[in-house]
């Protein structure tokens, strides 16, 4: 009771859970196809965030030019 | 009473089926599994027998549950009564624990330190798991109640949340409803969460 308790379960559970759960087989299917593209799906969205992390954090990109420089240049442009 | 077939693994969850309380119930579901127990909750039990008489079925059968009373406030429909439902059935739990000490064992979860001394100072004594109403305290104060042998990290529980938690609102429009309670929904999440703890775990689908 609001305690911890040493428990030696099997870990990971059991497959046999899976048919307590009594889902027909047809529908376990569905869920098994929709757990595997949630995994990819989520494997894809990582590797997009480390790239977007390495793109983040490369110093290989220039200094953006700030607005004030653009409108210099234009105007650099025009008079030459 | 006929005596009844006790599992070791089962874990009766006395919860709140609110929306507000949503992702925390996605959190026990998800956590329970790579602990290497299962979740049960009363509406998951089809049938027509009386509430109560399905929780104490439940109360029962599992081998530990967990009462949750982080929601015990005033609803803010209706009357705005205070809600009974948790503190009843933790109650009812004490009174058949104590009865049968060696098939049960129950936890008290709660939102805040100190909170359960003023909504039910006779559980003075009672050290209650605090997740502070969120995911990963869930997860945090899964692992400190069951203290089980290669428990996977906090982080890789958040891994599975996030694949099972990803494909909610498929089962939810498959299903025809909005309630994530539903005896149907839960035991598609629990399949999910199934499969979820035994990806982190590395050992296939």
């Amino acid at each position: 009771m609001g305690r911890s308790v040493n428990i030696s379960t099997e870990i990971p559970p059991p497959l046999s859970m899976v048919n307590r759960l009594r889902i027909p087989k047809a529908r376990q299917k569905e869920l098994t196809e929709m757990f595997e593209r949630a995994v990819e799906r989520l494997k894809g969205d990582e590797e997009a965030g480390n790239l977007l992390q390495r793109i983040d954090n490369s110093s290989a990109w220039p200094e953006t030019t700030s607005v004030e420089d653009g409108k210099k240049r234009k105007i650099a442009t025009a008079a030459r | 009473m006929p005596p009844q077939r006790v599992d070791r693994n089962a874990v009766f969850l006395n919860i709140p089926y609110d929306t507000e309380f949503q992702s925390l119930y996605l959190a026990y579901l998800v956590g329970l599994y790579p602990l290497g127990h299962e979740p049960y909750i009363a509406s998951g039990i089809p049938g027509g027998k009386r509430r109560l008489s399905r929780i104490l079925s439940l109360i029962r059968f599992c081998r530990y549950s967990i009462h949750d009373l982080s929601r015990v406030e005033l609803s803010p429909h209706g009357l705005g009564t205070p809600r009974f439902n948790m503190p009843l059935e933790l109650g009812m739990t004490i009174t058949w624990a104590e009865i049968n000490e060696e098939s049960h064992m129950w936890f008290v979860m709660e939102s805040t330190p100190r909170r359960l001394d003023q909504s039910t100072s006779d559980l003075a004594g009672t050290d209650p798991n605090v997740h502070f109403g969120t995911v990963e305290g869930v997860f945090s104060e899964l692992r400190n109640a069951f203290v089980a042998k290669d428990a996977p990290p906090v982080p890789r529980m958040m891994e599975a949340y996030r694949i099972v938690e990803s494909e909610v609102e498929l089962i939810l429009t498959n299903a025809g409803t909005r309630n994530l309670y539903a005896a149907s929904v839960f035991k598609e999440i629990c399949l999910l969460a199934l499969k979820a703890a035994r990806y982190t775990a590395g050992t296939g689908i």
